[in-house]
């Protein structure tokens, strides 16, 4: 269910991605606790670095969130070293229950939103990301469960690049898959 | 002792996804520590919101943020909260943050950007 790569984090990590940790269960709050509590002990025990488990934490409360309970999802940590400094990645894919596709849809539609709105806050060539948080934390619209984008924004805000989210349209039926790449605190 | 409405002192334990939440009226003190990571925190929050509903104007206090993590969602809650109590004449909030932990002394700093109350921000020594 839950396998973890036991080896020093760092500085024994490769300049390409390795495996750190991989999931693949269904997402129960009782799989998911187990989980968040395997990556502390991977990231922040290891690594004294709570920027990449507090970006963890948001992508595990996705597959809480939006996965469907009956069907199996997957989430993966990788680390890689980048000019001597690590990086780690979280992905995951989740199936999506039918009678929320739409709803996923929607919030899909309000992150490219969210994106246009990254053009918007151009600030010396560089996209606001901490304006655009503020914003978004400001903003009334929310959904009952999150905060209707914050998410994807505060983790936009410390990444190395936006978080990359979409559909993916598999045999077996509709599947949510996210990625996003975070470095440690400088 | 001073007893807000219905609510009074209020304590609620934590667990290992939901902070203490600790107020004594003795103290005018309102602490919040350990991790907010519920999967509903609107739902975890709401006794909290009544409760700071309840606080009369001119009443003296003091928020401690002793938070180590909190997800976005409690995040939306914390500006809730602190948007409650912006109504108190006397209200300070003092936030917390490991010296090493720049993303708490940002999360703070937002807050402060956005409502209107003080904040004063104390850094933990990690060492200490």
């Amino acid at each position: 269910m839950i396998s973890i790569d036991k080896r020093t984090v760092f500085p024994a990590l490769k300049t390409r991605w390795m495996g750190l940790a991989s999931f693949d269960a269904h997402p129960s709050t009782a799989n998911l606790d187990a989980l968040l509590e395997h990556l502390e002990e991977v990231v922040v025990q290891r690594m004294e670095d709570r920027r990449v488990f507090r970006a963890v934490i948001e992508c595990v409360q996705n597959l809480e969130r939006h996965a469907d309970p009956d069907r199996r999802a997957q989430l993966n940590l990788m680390g890689r070293s980048c000019c001597g400094e690590p990086r780690f990645k979280i992905r995951s894919v989740n199936a999506i229950r039918k009678n929320e596709i739409q709803q996923v849809e929607q919030w899909i539609r309000q992150y490219g939103t969210l994106q246009e709105m990254t053009v918007t806050s151009m600030k010396d060539g560089e996209i606001d990301w901490r304006s655009l948080y503020r914003q978004c934390l400001d903003s009334v619209d929310r959904t009952p469960r999150g905060g209707a984008g914050l998410g994807w924004v505060s983790l936009a805000k410390t990444a190395i690049r936006a978080p990359h989210i979409r559909i993916i349209h598999a045999s077996d039926g509709p599947k949510l898959f996210f990625s996003v790449e975070v470095a440690c605190t400088p | 002792m001073i007893t807000f409405g219905h609510m009074g002192p209020l304590h609620i334990a934590p667990t290992v996804k939901t902070p203490e939440i600790v107020f004594q009226a003795e103290d005018q003190r309102l602490v919040l520590s350990g991790r907010s990571i519920p999967e509903n925190a609107v739902d975890f929050y709401r006794p909290i919101l009544d409760w700071a509903q309840g606080i009369p104007e001119d009443f003296k206090l003091t928020v401690q943020v002793q938070l180590e993590y909190f997800n976005t969602s409690s995040s939306k809650c914390l500006l809730d909260l602190f948007k409650r109590l912006e109504q108190s004449q006397s209200l300070e909030v003092q936030w917390y943050f490991d010296a090493d932990d720049e993303d708490m002394l940002e999360a703070g700093e937002d807050y402060d950007h956005i409502v209107n109350v003080p904040f004063k921000f104390v850094e933990i020594d990690p060492e200490a």
